[in-house]
């Protein structure tokens, strides 16, 4: 591949920035441990090797009439006549931790919510499931909720912005009209009232605030735009013959993409934010569903059992502060002043 | 003579990124009182450095070494402290920066400016005010006073920058560049009167130019710059006549090779009739007023026959641009253009697309002409990929590397990117994206204005020798009139969007019949 030496001197500002570039290290490390929280934090084991076949009930439904048992359900391998029927006939390796992030802990000798023990590190919630493999669940969840939400509203304030900026006159007087008018709707009040007649599941919450979070990057990229369509290169690849849309791509997006991936971060971070304030309302992501936002709530509904909302502060302000330290790194080596 | 302010051994070196660059290493000259010294050198010799270290504009730092003396009244400027400093700079030493359109401060008014120079006593700071505005030329100065500059042309901003130079009786007055964001007309203006200043307060004058007509006429003493060090310095006169050193021999000879004029070519290429360019003027969206447009072209006919150039000079704001950015349809105009005997005025853009690759144009400024962001030979072949789509990536290829080096560059470079690139040989770059199509008519929209003296001379040589080997035609739009002379077969002298005289070259160098055209052959210096 073809680097340019502006992406290595951009490379080389962003390691410079060594917060930047530590918390980097630390979020892609975090992001790596979530993406397979199924084989830290579950409870079926990763692996099953019973009667010579090796399984990897992640993956596959085995019913417990499989291992010798009585019901046709999925085998529930935390049962201990369960474990039994396995390892007479061969063995399994529990993950790290033992409980998914809707498993009950029926088990526990205090009631729920029960402080952390060597058994639940960071103990229940009140409903008994264990807050450690529900951290694990709820920062993956919440981390692909933004990332994914981040990559579509940019592409879609890249692409409005980019052909108001670019055409400018009409289109973008009655662009930028639209937008003050679209940005002026309340989008809670709109996450209420859908939510009373559809539950909102994970992408109809995210297609909700999509709807809205797209004009965040609009009006930058609509500026670098304006700013780039009368610049002389422009101008001469016109004289050219180069059609309006190849112009806008080849020559002035990368110009508009500095002032983009400067933003994206804090975009990403701030629609963590809001997913996270989405579900302590309880309009967020359906019931039982992992997440660090319907943690906070419970921390805040059961004040005796102060490791729920502490774990859920802790993990959310270290996601959040280490993306803000991304964000700031990203724009020191997007800044052509900047010195080393 | 009393010397006034002697350098010994200045040397500026820069650090950035574990590089460094010594802008300036081991100059040493000096002022006398009430004289001239000139400092002449192509851009990025360290001129402005050597002027901004002496006021102590810039200060060592870690990035920044600064090392030498500067000896004003048996004073170090280089190690003195920030607070002796204030005593000297504004009072004794003065500047005036290039671009007055910057260096102004855009929120208060002129009599406000001034003031802040002079002290703090109110009563008498108005008159002075209007004293110094009448001394530095502008005209009403009891109304400026209360202007902002936004509301003052270029040249009576610059004036409103002497005047604050020269509120304080200063011994040395420092113009960095002064009139290079001026016309011609005005250059010359603003020249006579820091002359005539200087002679009236006796202060010395340290100017600072890459333009050597300038230094010929004004300037008592001249040092030369070459590559942050003084190869040469004497009197303007044994440096004119004699000059020893290499470098300064090339400066001054750096003149461009005059076109030799041809025997007439019948075959009209381009013909313009009525051409009018307009502006609109909305300050609202729905109430439009047809008579608020500004009109920056008038009526306008011309023709240029094959072969021929066709100069186009005038000042700023004259219109010129306008014309070269209307045939090439970038902005909206009136009237009829044939090119070829037909009529293209009228095309929608994807009709016109065919004739683009006949017409090109070269814009003034090489740096922002050419994306960042791509590689020479994807910029270069652009156009090829707009029109020739049927040709292999290979013929492509070869094709870029011919034209390249066409245009006198290795094609070794052909990978790099245009930061990597000298002004002059960005600007063959941007020769060679648009030769590349074949084009039979290009336009030159000041395409030297951004460059050296001597790397003017060079693209001017390039453009001739061009023209003759591919029967090229040009419109060649600038301000500068020895460019102008030296490519042209016709010209044609515009002012306020109206042709002032439309001539044969000798005509209107020899026997200029229009006042203005006279005022303005004039005012350059050749």
């Amino acid at each position: 591949m073809n680097v340019s030496p502006l992406t290595i001197r951009r490379l080389k500002n962003f390691r410079a920035n060594k917060r930047g570039f530590y918390s980097t290290m630390i979020f892609s490390l975090l992001f790596l441990v979530s993406i397979f929280a199924e084989f830290i934090a579950n409870d079926k084991p990763i692996i099953v090797v019973f009667n010579g076949h090796i399984h990897f009930p992640v993956f596959e439904k085995i019913p417990e009439t499989y291992y010798g048992g009585e019901f046709e359900t999925e085998a529930d391998y935390k049962d201990p006549f369960v474990k039994d029927l396995i390892n007479e006939q061969g063995f399994s390796v529990m993950p790290l931790i033992e409980y998914s992030y809707d498993t009950i802990n029926y088990d526990l000798k205090v009631p729920s919510p029960s402080p952390p023990s060597f058994e639940n590190l960071l103990g229940t919630d009140d409903q008994g499931r264990d807050v450690l493999a529900r951290l694990i669940y709820g920062f993956r969840i919440s981390v692909f909720f933004g990332l994914i939400l981040t990559i579509l509203s940019s592409i879609i304030g890249i692409f409005a912005g980019g052909i108001q900026g670019f055409y400018g006159g009409k289109i973008d007087l009655f662009g930028q009209r639209f937008i003050e008018i679209w940005s002026g709707l309340p989008v809670l009040y709109l996450l209420i009232i859908i939510s009373s007649f559809i539950e909102p599941s994970f992408w109809i919450l995210l297609f909700i605030m999509l709807l809205f979070s797209w004009m965040s990057l609009e009006g930058v990229v609509r500026a670098e735009f304006l700013r780039a369509r009368n610049f002389e290169y422009v101008k001469a690849a016109k004289a050219l013959g180069v059609r309006n849309f190849k112009l806008m791509f080849k020559h002035v997006l990368p110009n508009a993409m500095v002032a983009t991936l400067t933003l994206m971060p804090f975009i990403l971070s701030g629609s963590i934010a809001t997913l996270t304030s989405l579900d302590f309302l309880g309009f967020g992501l359906p019931p039982g569903s992992p997440s660090l936002g319907e943690m906070v709530a419970q921390g805040k509904a059961n004040l005796q059992a102060p490791w729920l909302g502490l774990s859920a502060f802790i993990t959310l302000s270290l996601q959040l502060s280490l993306l803000v330290f991304i964000g700031e790194a990203v724009r020191d080596a997007f800044d052509p002043r900047k010195v080393i | 003579m009393e010397s006034l302010l002697e350098i010994k051994n200045l040397g500026i070196t820069f650090e950035f990124n574990e590089q460094t660059v010594q802008a300036v290493h081991g100059s040493s000259f000096k002022i006398n009182k009430g004289e001239c010294l000139a400092i002449v050198g192509e851009s990025g010799s360290g001129k402005s450095v050597t002027a901004l270290a002496i006021m102590r504009l810039i200060r060592s730092n870690s990035q920044l070494r600064i090392t030498g003396s500067a000896t004003y009244e048996k004073k170090n400027l280089l190690n003195s402290d920030e607070s002796s400093l204030q005593d000297i700079r504004g009072k004794k030493i003065s500047m005036i920066f290039q671009e007055p359109m910057t260096s102004l401060n855009p929120l208060h008014n002129i009599e406000k400016q001034i003031t802040e120079c002079i002290g703090f006593n109110q009563k008498s700071n108005k008159s002075k005010c209007i004293e110094l505005l009448k001394e530095v030329g502008i005209e009403n100065p009891e109304q400026r006073l209360s202007h902002f500059p936004h509301q003052l042309s270029g040249g009576q901003r610059q004036r409103v920058m002497i005047a604050m130079a020269i509120a304080n009786n200063p011994d040395l007055l420092i113009a960095d560049e002064p009139t290079t964001a001026l016309d011609v007309t005005i250059q010359k203006q603003i020249l006579d009167l820091l002359d005539k200043l200087r002679k009236k307060y006796k202060m010395a004058l340290l100017l600072i130019t890459h333009d050597l007509g300038i230094v010929k006429k004004i300037s008592d003493r001249v040092c030369v710059m070459e590559k942050g060090k003084i190869v040469e310095q004497n009197t303007t006169s044994k440096v004119f006549n004699k000059p020893k050193h290499t470098y300064t021999k090339k400066l001054i000879n750096a003149k461009p090779r005059e076109k030799k004029l041809k025997k007439k070519n019948n075959e009209i290429i381009l013909s313009v009739k009525n051409l009018s360019v307009y502006y609109k003027n909305t300050n609202s969206f729905f109430f439009k007023n047809k008579d608020d447009d500004f009109q920056a072209v008038k009526n306008l006919s011309f023709e240029i026959a094959k072969g021929e150039t066709l100069g186009i000079v005038g000042e700023s704001g004259s219109g010129k641009s306008s014309i070269a950015q209307a045939l090439i349809k970038l902005i909206d105009s009136k009237g009829n253009f044939f090119f070829k005997d037909k009529n293209i005025s009228n095309l929608t853009e994807k009709n016109f697309r065919s004739y683009r690759k006949n017409i090109q144009i070269i814009f003034q400024d090489p740096f922002a002409s050419l994306s960042p962001r791509l590689t020479v030979q994807d910029i270069v072949s652009e156009g090829l990929e707009v029109h020739n789509k049927e040709k292999s990536k290979k013929e492509m290829e070869s094709l870029t590397q011919k034209i390249i080096s066409d245009v006198g560059l290795d094609s070794s470079m052909l990978s790099r990117y245009p930061h990597e690139f000298s002004g002059g040989q960005r600007q063959r770059i941007a020769i060679a994206r648009a030769l590349i199509l074949n084009p039979e008519l290009i336009i030159l929209d000041e395409p030297t204005s951004a460059l050296d003296m001597t790397v003017q001379s060079q693209i001017v040589d390039l453009l001739l020798n061009l023209q003759e080997k591919k029967q090229l035609t040009y419109i060649f739009i600038s301000h500068d009139l020895k460019i102008v002379k030296a490519l042209s077969d016709k010209i044609m002298v515009m002012k306020s969007g109206k042709i002032i005289e439309f001539e044969e070259k000798n005509k209107i160098f020899l026997k200029p019949k229009n006042k203005y055209t006279k005022q303005l052959l004039g005012s350059a210096y050749f």
